[in-house]
């Protein structure tokens, strides 16, 4: 009886029952904009020639309540963890005088976006009207190069949906009056859209995005304006200034890049060898000919693994004009598509007498030298990809030396591996003189390279300086102590692969097949995972541009 | 075909772009996503702070999808902080408790039926009190829910299961401003209204910091058209300080030293409103007496203030027109709070800043419905604002509730730590617990999670069933939350606002009024209860309570002229209403007092509980830290976007040059020690606050792990502010 009182008996509040009551209203009533807060968050005109919006904060009336945040998280009706606005604090000052100061930023909409410069799919537009920085959610193909780019880290890569978004200072309400969520949700009045004068952005740079930690604003010309009435002390720092924490490790990246350098490395060696000696047998350079193709093909495989959206991968090349991610896929590809041709051409007996008997019999010198430059001019592209970032450890040609010399390293521990396996498995005589002339000479060059690449990355690791906390600094934080066993990983493995075991190689007896074949084999593998390790330091131990963070950070 | 190759290659619309897409909603919302514009609207006030704000939810498909701050209320006009934003996800937790829990004999909690639990709960309390008497049993209530529900709670606690003790966690927050009140002015009655903030010419933040305690309050203090000063005072630079012109940081709980050396300052410069004194208060001789000794060179050595501070912190309220005076938790969370509070008001009176526009002596309140609590939880006070020791009072309520007057206790309730110390005294031997987390919030947390488990019976009912109180359960209710049913709260300028039911509570969870109802029925009380069958008709009942007190709304016709009115402040007097949207209390000068004369009540200065030693040489602070956090983080953290704009796990701010001192570095994890315990938290080093003090967010479990038992005597509030503490680089490490 009781139970049938539990369910029964209680009057449940209906549901929404005071919605039917007296909430719904069922007139459509247009958004009041007689409202003097609201209109004043806006300009009365659209921008006219050389002008453009712009969001401007007024720092004194900012008081970090962070209203902003959770306005545009929810009037945009954005996934349960995105907002495109965030809100930093910075202090400093003395015991007597202290100051805080939070600082509410989204997108800066800049003059000369990075993030649509950098993206190889065409997936941003700078609006030619309002001057708005528009992300194309469809064109988009999730390859996240817009967020290592953008030196301001505002484009979001949404896991679930495979594209970046990111702020469009809510152009649907601003082309029809109505001010950007932020803006209205700001209890202050801290946030409004203003025109800017673009001359007088490029003119007057620094006078944008003036925030202690903030990058330097004549990288994107950033349009944003932090307004403040008592200036601050020149100690000022963000709160999460002293918060190093690893990036991302983009694994799929830091295959692509060793790969491919190793494939370009690889196939000069062949090309070198090829001048070198005048009985170099095709055989011979088959089997070194797939290797490399091979593991060159995997590279590009590698790197479509990285986008969000793959099928689309293929828009990669829209972009060439000021993309380096876009230039650095073609000259892959270009490279890849010879180098598999050059490849076939050695195995296949028919194929190889086809095309020279179409196209004459110096086309194997010139495709080999197509294969050569392609390949160079993908690691270029490569080089250039992270260091138009601007994020000091990558723009640094340390970043130019690392690449290439991985790929001369790999070049050469991919020869003397190729040798030794023809040598050891097809009594091959000409890998066998090959390795009895060169080999010494392969594991010298291996030898010094290392040895040369790893001072370099050991020197980086000097300016760990609890105190300075430059980028560099925390990048060699993170190296020698969030990333202390990769780390220590990659020196040991670039001691033994690089230096130690190419040493012992040199001074064995090259009539024992098995050892040098073991020795080749163990040179490979550790100088390939030294060179895998230090990538993933590249990608793991950088440290990004970006506004001042908050505490939560 | 020629559109797909090309949409291919280069798509620059599709289904991405169109979940942006924004379009123009109904109901003056401006525009929205496409998927989410709503075929209704439900105004609701929030269910966080007291500040009270109206939001618009939104409703598809009788789905509360998304919400707005309302536009047109007086409270926010358009407005709200980021917890208002969020106040629907935290219904969609995991976690929610969604069928009664019993813990079975191997200690674990299963589910039970509601039938099983309601058997269980009267038993164990019938053999409690049976065993025991009446008063060994106890209930602890909150602040965030609604009037309806605390007086349904208030009547059955305490006029049908006979208990004797109740009380809520409106005392950790409110309980100094209500005695200060009631001592100074006769009734519990913060005098103003918001509109004041605007109207000031001098403003004073006493121990708050609005800018992120209360964002939609700065809001008001940033449309003041006057350029007003804004003075804090506070050992923090905070956010409010900042934006302050003047800032006065002085030593933690020198404030009432520093109000009675302002009022001797006013009254030595002749700074007075005699006519005000004279006619409308009582006491000012003796007062004026008692700040004599209060010398600003005194008051400067006990404040680390300096002497011209001081005389420019008392010559700005002399020069101020219209001063209004603002507290909070600064001031009431102190071990003389309530004597603190009343040098607040004070000086109000002495100047005759108080009753006209921009002026006052105003505290304002912490949660949602701290004002309902205050004035119909039946727990301090008889229901609404009655005294329980008045047999006139107590016949007066028995005749409206219709009930038999020795129903109703004749002595007044332990207060909150009275209750715990009852339950180490083996007094009280079961305990209820409703929507509040006292394992997480209690001061001196450690000695409360003992002595729980002294308990026979420990009941709680809450939205989830994960809080720290909760675990430690023998039975837990699954309550519906905010949203979820309806109702009224009062907020901190005495308006009464709706709050709708928009959402269903999950599984078998009711609504807090559904669940007392069950209670009675099973208690066998249900006859008290033939009038209170929803929260509309309990309003009529409450209304008839207030009459005739200065709470008085009877002029209230009923829900809809709350929702049609954009909430209504109290007294709203039947006969007597007015449009006015906005109103203050005390125009006519008159108190509620017998004489109609406000009091100067002050006392001499006490010693801190636990000052700094060589072994413990910092001083302590706690509280908010961010503006996203709510209680003990129940509800807020629930929410991934508020869990993004704060730190996760504790942190303790130390001054530029302690930090030098110690050696400890940003973002170290360090050690924090008091005579309770230690902690590990994080560093955080800034010039923010002073040397010699830390501040720890009291938002954090560990936190009251070291704040020290202490309480004002008047108000039985603890004082979480000041205890004596040391900090090392981690200990663990």
């Amino acid at each position: 009886m009781k139970d049938l009182f539990v369910d029964e008996h209680i009057d449940k509040q209906a549901l929404i029952s005071a919605v039917e009551e007296f909430a719904f209203k069922h007139e459509t009533r247009q958004i009041d904009r007689s409202l003097k807060k609201y209109r004043e968050l806006i300009p009365a005109k659209s921008p006219g020639v050389g002008q453009q919006y712009a969001f401007e904060v007024d720092m004194d009336k900012c008081t970090g309540c962070k209203a902003c945040v959770t306005a545009c998280h929810n009037e945009n009706g954005l996934d349960e963890d995105e907002t495109w606005r965030s809100v930093g604090l910075i202090h400093g000052g003395t015991s007597s005088q202290p100051v805080l100061q939070h600082v509410t930023t989204a997108c800066h909409h800049c003059l000369d976006p990075a993030c649509m410069n950098g993206c190889p799919t065409l997936a941003y537009t700078k609006d030619p009207v309002t001057g708005i920085v528009k992300h194309l959610e469809d064109q988009c193909f999730g390859c996240q190069y817009c967020i290592l780019k953008c030196p301001y880290d505002v484009p979001k890569y949404n896991k679930k949906r495979g594209i970046v978004h990111k702020c469009d200072m809510c152009i649907g309400r601003l082309n029809d009056g109505q001010a950007p969520a932020c803006a209205r949700a700001c209890p202050n009045g801290a946030i409004r859209v203003t025109l800017v004068d673009v001359n007088e952005v490029k003119r007057h740079a620094s006078e944008y995005v003036k925030i202690a930690g903030a990058p330097a604003s004549d990288y994107t010309f950033p349009t944003t304006k932090y307004k403040t009435s008592h200036g601050f002390s020149s100690n000022m720092i963000s709160v999460d200034h002293h918060t190093i924490t690893p990036e991302h490790s983009h694994i799929p990246l830091v295959v692509m890049l060793v790969l491919t350098q190793l494939s370009v490395g690889a196939f000069f060696m062949q090309i070198v060898f090829q001048v070198l000696m005048l009985n170099y047998s095709s055989i011979f350079s088959a089997g070194h000919a797939a290797v490399v193709a091979g593991l060159g093909l995997l590279a590009l495989v590698g790197s479509v693994c990285h986008l969000g959206r793959p099928h689309l991968a293929f828009r990669a090349v829209l972009g060439f004009k000021t993309s380096w991610l876009s230039r650095e896929i073609i000259a892959f590809v270009f490279f890849a598509a010879s180098a598999v041709i050059y490849a076939l051409s050695c195995w296949i007996k028919p194929f190889a007498g086809l095309i020279m008997s179409v196209l004459g019999s110096h086309i194997f010198s010139l495709l080999g030298l197509t294969v050569a430059i392609f390949g160079l001019i993908g690691i270029f592209c490569s080089v250039m990809v992270y260091r138009d970032t601007k994020r000091p450890f990558w723009d640094n040609p340390m970043t130019t030396a690392k690449f290439f010399m991985t790929a001369i390293i790999l070049g050469c521990a991919t020869m003397l591996l190729t040798a030794s396996c023809l040598g050891f498995f097809h009594a091959h005589t000409i890998a066998s003189d090959l390795l009895k002339d060169f080999g010494n000479k392969i594991c010298q060059i291996i030898v010094l390279t290392s040895a040369i690449k790893l001072l370099l990355e050991a020197i980086i690791l000097l300016t760990a300086d609890q105190n300075s906390l430059s980028f560099m600094s925390k990048t060699a934080i993170l190296m020698t102590r969030h990333l202390k066993r990769f780390t220590l990983s990659r020196f040991i493995c670039g001691t033994l692969g690089g230096i130690v075991l190419p040493f012992v190689f040199m001074q064995m007896n090259q009539e024992v097949e098995l050892v040098m074949l073991a020795l080749a084999v163990f040179i490979f593998i550790g100088s390939l995972a030294g060179e895998f390790l230090e990538r993933l330091l590249f990608f793991k131990a950088v440290v990004p541009l970006k506004m001042p963070g908050g505490l939560n950070n | 075909m020629k559109e797909r190759l090309k949409n291919f290659i280069f798509q620059s619309d599709g289904k991405y772009t169109a979940e942006l897409k924004l379009e123009e909603a109904s109901f003056g919302l401006g525009k929205l996503p496409t998927r989410l514009l709503p075929d209704g609207v439900s105004k609701s006030i929030c269910g966080y702070c007291s500040v009270g704000c109206s939001l618009d939810i939104h409703i598809k498909n009788n789905q509360a999808v998304n919400l707005t701050p309302t536009r047109h209320y007086p409270v926010n006009l358009g407005e709200a902080c980021p917890k208002g934003w969020e106040a629907l996800t935290p219904l969609r937790a995991m976690d929610r408790a969604i069928k009664p829990l019993l813990r079975n004999p191997n200690g674990q909690l299963e589910p039970v039926t509601w039938a099983r639990a309601m058997e269980e709960f009267v038993n164990r309390f019938v053999a409690i009190q049976h065993k025991y008497g009446k008063g060994s049993v106890a209930f602890i209530s909150t602040g965030q829910f609604t009037n309806e529900e605390m007086a349904l709670l208030g009547v059955l606690a305490k006029f049908g299961m006979g208990f004797l003790h109740g009380d809520g966690n409106t005392r950790q927050c409110m309980a100094t401003a209500v005695t200060a009140y009631k001592q100074s002015f006769g009734f519990d009655a913060p005098p103003y209204t918001y509109k004041d903030l605007e109207e000031s010419d001098v403003i004073v933040f006493v121990g708050a910091n609005p800018c992120i305690a209360h964002p939609i309050l700065w809001q008001r203090v940033c449309m003041n058209p006057n350029h007003p000063e804004i003075i804090v005072v506070d050992p923090r630079k905070t956010e409010t300080a900042m934006a302050a012109t003047r800032h006065y940081a002085l030593n933690p709980k020198s404030d009432l030293t520093l109000f009675y050396g302002l009022a001797q300052i006013l009254i030595a410069n002749g700074w007075i409103n005699e006519k005000y004194i004279n006619g409308h208060t009582i006491g000012f001789a003796d007062f004026k007496n008692h700040v004599q000794l209060f010398s600003p060179d005194l008051v400067s050595q006990k404040t680390g203030l300096s002497m011209d501070d001081i005389l420019e912190f008392a010559e700005l309220i002399h020069r101020g027109k219209r001063v209004s005076f603002w507290w909070t938790m600064g001031v009431n969370q102190g071990y003389e709070a309530v004597r603190t509070a009343q040098a607040i008001i004070n000086l109000a009176l002495m100047t005759g800043n108080i009753g006209r526009p921009g002026t006052g002596a105003n505290s304002i309140t912490g949660q949602c419905n701290a004002m309902g609590s205050r004035l119909f939880s039946n727990t301090t006070n008889l229901l609404g604002g009655h005294d329980f020791l008045n047999s006139d009072h107590r016949k007066k309520i028995a005749d409206l509730l219709n009930i038999k007057e020795d129903c109703i206790p004749r002595q007044n309730s332990l207060a909150y730590d009275q209750i715990i110390d009852g339950i180490i005294q083996n007094k009280i031997k079961g305990l209820w617990v409703i929507a509040t987390n006292p394992l997480h919030s209690w001061i001196e947390q450690k000695t409360l999670r003992e002595q729980i488990k002294n308990l026979d019976f420990f009941v709680v009912q809450d939205m989830y069933d994960t809080t720290e109180t909760a675990q430690s359960a023998d039975l837990v209710f699954p309550a519906a939350g905010w949203g979820e049913k309806e109702g009224t709260f009062i907020n901190s300028e005495r308006r009464l606002g709706l709050i709708k039911k928009v959402a269903e509570p999950p599984g078998e969870a009711k609504t807090d009024f559904e669940i007392f109802k069950l209670i009675a029925y099973y208690w066998g009380c249900e006859q008290l209860f033939t009038e209170w069958t929803s929260p509309k008709e309990v309003f009529h009942i409450l209304k008839r309570i207030a009459k005739g007190q200065p709470c008085d709304i009877s002029g209230i016709k009923d829900y809809q002229m709350l929702e049609d009115r954009g909430g209504i402040q109290w007294p709203f007097v039947l006969a007597q209403e007015t449009a006015e949207p906005e109103r203050r209390l005390f125009a006519d000068g008159r108190y509620y007092h017998s004489d109609g004369k406000a009091r100067f009540i002050f006392e001499e200065i006490k010693n801190n509980p636990e000052p700094v030693c060589d072994q413990y040489p910092f001083t302590l602070l706690t509280g908010r830290g961010s503006s996203v956090q709510w209680h003990t983080q129940t509800r807020t953290a629930k929410s991934k976007i508020l869990r993004m704009l704060y730190p996760q796990q504790v942190y303790v701010e130390i001054n530029t040059d302690d930090a030098d001192r110690y050696k400890i570095r940003n973002s170290q994890w360090v050690t924090v020690a008091t005579r309770r315990g230690r902690v590990r938290a994080k560093s955080f080093v800034i010039p923010t606050v002073k040397p010699g003090q830390l501040f720890m967010p009291m938002h954090y479990e560990q936190t009251n792990q070291l704040t020290l038992s202490s309480f004002d005597p008047y108000s039985r509030q603890p004082s979480y502010k000041t205890c004596a503490a040391r900090i090392s680089i981690d200990e663990w490490e």
